[in-house]
């Protein structure tokens, strides 16, 4: 009984937990929303988002057009990143799995300066979206080559790791050699890519990033008691009548689909995928349940306060928001890990 | 006693050889004084064909014996094709590697034995090791300058050019010319009452209006802008070169004069292309793409149709004098009415450039 109860204060405290950390990442978004170079202060905002017709033609643009959707996408991304990093470290057993670590990163970064460097027309697609597609075409393969070399090995997380940071080795070494014979202009757009950028950020592609992460997000959360199960080991998991072969080809799928809508839009933001996981476990320990979602709402916050921050270095300038995420997010990790609250 | 007879003919002849060819010091633009035989009969180049062709005509051309291919042709192709058509021996000439892609090749420019290389400053950094190498071997590098856009380094390099392949008349005409067309903007800017504000963005990325380019800060365009009577929205939002300001600091700015810095993509792309092989009338609509840019409608250059767009490389050049008249007739179309950039680039290309002028360089709105 004691037990028992011990139990359900720890699930509500962690519930609450989840419940605190949407709200602060509700403000986090507010406080994104109402930074920028064009001034608009909280009131203006608010009115141009529930009664447009009040404001000036500019105010409205700057919100809605440009501020809503880089704001949400940050959210999105973060979201998404987060939660595909706290899948692929539950499956693999490892705590430095990541999207990046694993080489999706690279290999998204690679599509896109493809499709760069090759100058494509694709006649039944706008052109701002060629990069776009090559970059979640490779993301997404890398993720399906690591997942079928685990699966001819029995879903070895050994051999699914290594594969990754091979890939990750080659398609930087691709990436290089497509730098080397890119023209000025081809090099510039694919280091400004690589830097990671919400400026591209549009309604549009707010929308097949957001429809794919709440698409995933109810499946994964479903498979939640399995994944607690596989942190026992896969041979125990399987004894307790978990399918662990399908379970991680599915969680595959959903994790390069989930990475693959992040990145290809917003280039490389790296860290998130590391970070929101670690946050979360250090928050509420490994309970799927929890750590799944909570990961999440980690990975949404950390992007969106940098997007925030990436504005407020220099107004009117961008301040390249990957190279924020990874500088503040390093000695936070630093300091998470001093604190000894690794439970993995 | 033979043999000292054979050695002295072999020393005379050595001497009596370069008889019309003397060392002569000069200075380049870094001040590093420089002893290189002229007039020069064996040239490498590894930038600024532009401006060594217009100091030194088709004569001076015959002369390279190496060169960056890669400076031109796939980097300049529709120039390395016009080029190639009229002389196309210049398809035979050696590579000797680019330095900014780091594939200079010291050992290739010596075994050419050219009696001087022509670098530029903005790569002197990358070579001093190379540049030590090649005067020991006994070959002079001279260092020239166009992208710092000041009219003394245009000037001195061109006279560089000049004295170096012993064309110092055809090199004195271009560089009077060059300070006579910028100096129709110069001189009268100090006068000019009004700094309009001016929003400069580079237009290359075939998505066009979609995609955000690169504004310069204190260099580059953002330079001009200011030396042709503007002030530069993106000067203190630009840390290095160049690179994208945000969308809305642009609105928030409410810039009076927007030009954008075009670049051929091929027809079916939307940014502005222009080039030579541009047509003026595409090149038009799609520069009338960027007003519908969300938040475009209310601003001031907007609302005026004062947008224009100019080929990015009028800048940086020998022939960036039209590029100079363009930006300053854009900002101050009243005061500027007299000058015709056009008519500036077709009288260079006469005067000075072997090679038509065809295509669309500058458009503006209306």
């Amino acid at each position: 009984m004691e037990t028992h109860s011990s139990y359900a204060r720890q699930s509500k405290r962690k519930c609450s937990l989840l419940l605190v950390f949407a709200a602060l990442l509700l403000l986090a978004v507010l406080r994104d929303v109402t930074t920028g170079a064009a001034g608009l202060g909280f009131k203006q905002v608010t009115a141009a988002v529930f009664a447009p017709d009040s404001v000036s033609p500019t105010a409205r643009a700057v919100v809605w057009s440009l501020r809503l959707p880089a704001a949400l996408t940050a959210a999105v991304v973060g979201a998404s990143l987060g939660l595909a990093g706290a899948v692929m470290q539950t499956i693999l057993a490892n705590p430095l799995a990541s999207p990046y670590t694993l080489g999706v990163g690279a290999g998204a970064a690679f599509g896109a300066s493809l499709a760069i460097v090759l100058d494509l027309h694709l006649a039944s697609l706008p052109p701002e979206y060629i990069v776009p597609l090559f970059a979640f075409v490779f993301a997404g393969g890398v993720c399906l080559v690591v997942a079928m070399l685990g699966h001819s090995r029995a879903g070895s997380s050994a051999v699914m790791i290594l594969a990754g940071i091979a890939l990750l080795f080659l398609f930087q070494a691709l990436q290089a050699l497509l730098q080397f014979f890119a023209s000025e202009g081809d090099l510039q757009a694919i280091v400004f890519w690589t830097f990671g950028s919400l400026q591209k950020a549009a309604w549009s592609k707010l929308g097949i990033t957001a429809a794919i992460l709440f698409a995933a997000l109810p499946l994964v959360l479903c498979d939640a008691w399995s994944y607690t199960a596989l942190l026992l080991g896969d041979e125990r998991a399987e004894s307790l009548g978990v399918r662990v072969a399908s379970l991680k080809r599915r969680a595959f799928v959903l994790v390069s689909l989930l990475t693959a809508a992040a990145v290809c839009f917003t280039g490389t933001i790296g860290f998130v995928g590391l970070a929101g996981p670690h946050i979360a476990r250090a928050l509420c320990g490994d309970d799927q349940r929890f750590y799944l979602p909570l990961s999440s709402l980690c990975g949404a916050l950390v992007l969106s306060a940098a997007s925030t921050l990436s504005k407020s270095i220099v107004t009117g300038g961008i301040f390249p928001i990957g190279v924020i995420t990874a500088l503040t997010g390093v000695p936070f990790f630093f300091a998470l890990a001093l604190r000894g609250r690794w439970t993995r | 006693m033979k043999k000292m007879f054979w050695l002295m003919a072999l020393i005379i002849a050595a001497a009596a050889v370069p008889a019309c060819a003397e060392k002569k010091a000069v200075v380049d633009v870094l001040g590093r004084e420089v002893s290189v035989e002229v007039p020069a009969r064996r040239v490498v180049l590894t930038f600024n064909f532009e401006e060594y062709v217009a100091a030194t005509g088709a004569e001076g051309l015959d002369k390279v014996v190496g060169w960056a291919r890669k400076y031109w042709e796939g980097r300049r192709q529709s120039t390395w094709d016009a080029f190639a058509a009229r002389f196309p021996h210049i398809k035979d000439i050696p590579d000797v590697g680019y330095i900014p892609k780091n594939t200079f090749n010291t050992e290739a420019v010596m075994a050419l034995a050219p009696d001087v290389v022509f670098c530029a400053k903005n790569d002197a950094k990358k070579i001093p090791d190379e540049v030590k190498r090649l005067a020991e071997a006994g070959i002079p590098v001279v260092f020239v300058d166009y992208h710092d856009q000041t009219v003394e380094n245009h000037v001195k390099s061109t006279l560089l050019f000049g004295r170096i392949m012993g064309q110092e008349a055809r090199a004195q005409a271009l560089a009077d010319w060059y300070r006579k067309c910028v100096n129709k903007v110069y001189d009268r800017v100090p006068k000019l009452a009004s700094r309009p504000r001016v929003y400069m963005e580079f237009s290359g990325d075939k998505s066009g209006p979609a995609a955000v380019g690169s504004s310069w800060g204190k260099l580059m365009w953002g330079a001009l802008i200011e030396r042709c009577g503007g002030t530069n929205i993106a000067r203190d939002l630009v840390p290095g070169s160049d690179a994208p300001i945000a969308r809305e600091a642009v609105l928030a700015a409410d810039p009076e004069v927007i030009v954008l810095a075009g670049n051929y993509r091929g027809d079916a792309a939307l940014n502005v292309g222009l080039g030579y092989e541009a047509k003026p009338e595409r090149a038009r609509e799609q520069l009338a793409g960027y007003m519908s840019r969300p938040g475009w409608e209310g601003l001031s250059a907007v609302k005026n149709r004062r947008l224009g767009a100019l080929y990015h490389d009028l800048s940086r050049h020998i022939f960036d004098a039209a590029g100079v008249q363009f930006l300053a007739k854009m900002i101050h179309p009243a005061e500027f009415a007299d000058l015709d950039p056009q008519a500036t680039l077709a009288e260079f290309y006469e005067k000075f450039f072997p090679v038509p002028l065809t295509g669309a360089l500058m458009v503006t709105l209306d």
